[in-house]
């Protein structure tokens, strides 16, 4: 989107020029222009398309109502009416129909859950009971209206309680209310801004998926140099020690959702991996690592060359480390790393963890969970790699197995993902949602691949995907983007094979991909200039598809 | 108790407009200058906007002095141009203040 803004529609049952502002002035990117919907007009912005802020092209919107008005039996309910369930429940359906109906025209749609006043103590002590409990009732129309939207890959709900928590007392504002019907305090606004921007940059593939932890002080308490492994603060009895193992836990915790950790740790490394390897309260070992730099050189050269072994981007990384001096230092030499503020306390670790907003994913995938083993189980190739005779003997001892499928439903989620997340080796980089993604590959003349990747040490899951278009006589390679954790292991040359092979049957004479540059794919640009292809432009390259393209030998395509 | 001192709320007044800068659209932003006009011929800031610094002055002199006012019912009874530009704002919001803390 390099010719405007993104655009953000505020759909709103009360004046919503307050989260307008704070959303069109937030610094942090990506920059959202926001656009109106008429004021109260709910339901008919949401279902007709002609009206104007459906002119003005939005990229995603914010569905943000207050129960008493966009489900009226509620209303009854606050007045201690009494209203069947059901009828809660068929409104509650009829909204969400409504927002799914509007999702359909949008990248994503984003409705924060139904909140009340929090001074509004309903029934008191039987408030969470069945019978007219507002509380109650409050809660199961946030249930079932989280499960409605699970319907539409592209609709989350976000949670608006926590921003009335965050904004404490100042979260309710009577007086803007009654002046200006504007229900929330600044700081809710602000804390949904911050919210709705982590989850835009999840969606556009820029959370962050790599934290550097500094290990004395910032993982365990105490400098292991000094005190040795079995002195060091880490679990028992002890508020530090166990506030450090919780910090481990919840580290561990983010590895399951896809993030991966590395070390950089001024130290003696046998020193610092005798503590990680024999201490029994470390929550986290070896295997945690995709990787460390412990040695006495300058932090933010490990972290860049650290990052650079694993084919990650320095956009990726988040450093942690509880000296401000090394913070500083890595702030300044890799400004694209983002390095936050830490507390001095260990107490607060946790908290400061927490509070990132990096780290959004739409969805969590199999892959993601197994990414740290992946990169574990490379530290084993790589070494078996330097044991082996030639590159083609070790690539053949690999056994690499290629599994191809067409996009499917069973797939597209992960292929989205891996469309989104992908940066440095991505031929266009293009950004679709999950019916956008399915509905280009739907065409007549269009035809889209995953590619599954495993080999004896392990299985890298989905982790390739491949279009084609036919235009004329012309095959057109739209995307050809490959996890970096497994290229150069012929996967690539695999990849084109196949879609050369592909481009036969569609009847085109010539095979073409056209090079989309961003700041970051340079890598996939190096892998056309040498894959064979006529270089007809800087980023162009062609090929006639009688003449094929090999299938390289060490790796086995399974269809 | 001590003297309200007018350059401590003309202070918390300019800190009430960078908030309300952050809700402002950004080609409607106040400077923060004395001069700068709020309401009637020549002023950029609508009904809401005026609300806004109403409300986030109130919220910065409580938050600062301890002190609670409500500038919307106290500016009903307020010269006519108390709104007009930040400098007699200021002078507004200094009187209410002192007023409230002389009971």
């Amino acid at each position: 989107m390099a010719d405007r803004n993104l655009r953000c529609l505020l759909v709103s049952d009360f004046n919503v020029a307050n989260f307008a502002g704070y959303l069109e002035n937030d610094a942090a990117e990506p920059v959202l222009d926001p656009v109106h919907g008429e004021f109260g007009q709910v339901v008919p912005v949401l279902t007709h398309f002609d009206a104007p802020p459906w002119s003005d092209a939005p990229d995603f919107a914010v569905v943000w109502t207050r129960p008493e008005k966009v489900i009226p039996s509620f209303a009854l309910l606050l007045e201690h009416r009494p209203v069947a369930h059901e009828l809660l429940d068929a409104e509650v359906d009829a909204f969400t129909h409504a927002v799914l109906g509007a999702a359909r025209r949008l990248k994503a749609v984003f409705v924060p859950t139904w909140t009340l006043d929090p001074a509004n103590r309903g029934l008191g002590m039987a408030d969470l009971r069945a019978d007219g409990g507002i509380g109650r009732a409050l809660l199961a129309m946030n249930l079932r209206l989280t499960a409605n939207l699970d319907a539409a890959p592209n609709a989350f709900a976000l949670d608006a309680q926590r921003w009335l928590v965050h904004a404490g007392r100042n979260a309710g504002a009577a007086k803007l209310w009654y002046q200006a019907k504007v229900p929330f305090g600044n700081e809710v606004f602000q804390a949904a801004v911050a919210d709705v921007k982590a989850a835009v940059r999840g969606l556009l593939g820029q959370a962050r998926k790599f934290i550097v932890l500094d290990l004395d002080d910032t993982l365990w308490g105490g400098v292991v140099g000094d005190v040795g492994w079995e002195n060091l603060q880490l679990g028992g009895h002890d508020p530090a020690g166990e506030a450090f193992q919780d910090f481990q836990r919840v580290l561990k915790a983010l590895t399951r959702r896809g993030v991966v950790l590395g070390i950089a740790s001024k130290n003696e490394e046998a020193t610092a991996l005798a503590a990680i390897r024999s201490n029994p309260e470390m929550v986290l070992r070896e295997s945690d690592f995709a990787g460390w730099r412990i040695n006495w050189d300058d932090k933010a050269a490990n972290i860049a060359d650290l990052a650079a072994s694993l084919n990650l981007g320095l956009q990726s990384v988040v450093f942690i480390d509880d000296n401000p001096v090394e913070r500083a230092r890595v702030r300044d030499a890799l400004p694209e790393a983002l390095v936050p503020e830490w507390p001095e306390s260990p107490l607060l670790y946790v908290s400061a963890l927490h509070s990132l907003r990096c780290f959004d994913a739409p969805a969590v995938s199999r892959e993601d969970g197994a990414r740290t083993k992946s990169y574990v189980t490379g530290r084993e190739r790589e070494a078996s790699r330097k044991q082996a005779g030639s590159l083609d003997d070790w690539l053949l001892g690999l056994g690499i197995m290629v599994t191809v499928e067409p996009l499917s439903q069973a797939n597209l989620r992960r292929a989205t993902q891996l469309l989104n997340k992908t940066n440095q080796f991505n031929l266009a980089t293009r950004r679709l949602t999950e019916p956008e993604l399915d509905s280009w590959a739907a065409q007549a003349g269009r035809g889209m691949w995953t590619f599954r990747v495993s080999d004896k040490f392990g299985d890298a899951g989905l982790t390739g995907l491949a279009s084609l278009e036919k235009r004329g006589t012309t095959a057109h390679v739209v995307d050809f983007l490959l996890s970096c954790r497994v290229l150069g292991r012929k996967v690539e040359e695999t990849m084109v094979a196949w879609l050369v092979a592909r481009a036969a049957e569609l009847g085109a004479v010539e095979m073409r991909a056209d090079f989309i540059a961003t700041a970051k794919n340079k890598p996939v640009l190096d892998f056309w200039r040498r894959s064979g292809f006529e270089c007809v432009s800087e980023k162009s390259f062609t090929r006639l598809v009688a003449d094929g393209y090999p299938q390289p030998g060490c790796v086995v395509v399974v269809k | 108790m001590n003297p309200v001192d007018k350059a401590r709320i003309a202070e918390l007044v300019f800190a009430a407009v960078d908030e309300v800068n952050q809700q402002l659209p950004r080609a409607k932003r106040l400077e923060k200058s004395e001069a700068t006009l709020l309401t009637g011929e020549g002023a950029s800031l609508d009904s809401l906007g005026l609300v806004n610094l109403l409300f986030n002055t109130e919220q910065k002199i409580e938050s600062a002095l301890g002190v609670s006012v409500t500038l919307a019912e106290d500016g009903a009874a307020a010269p006519g141009d108390a709104f007009r530009t930040l400098a007699s704002f200021t002078d507004f919001v200094h009187s209410v203040v002192v007023n409230k803390r002389n009971g």
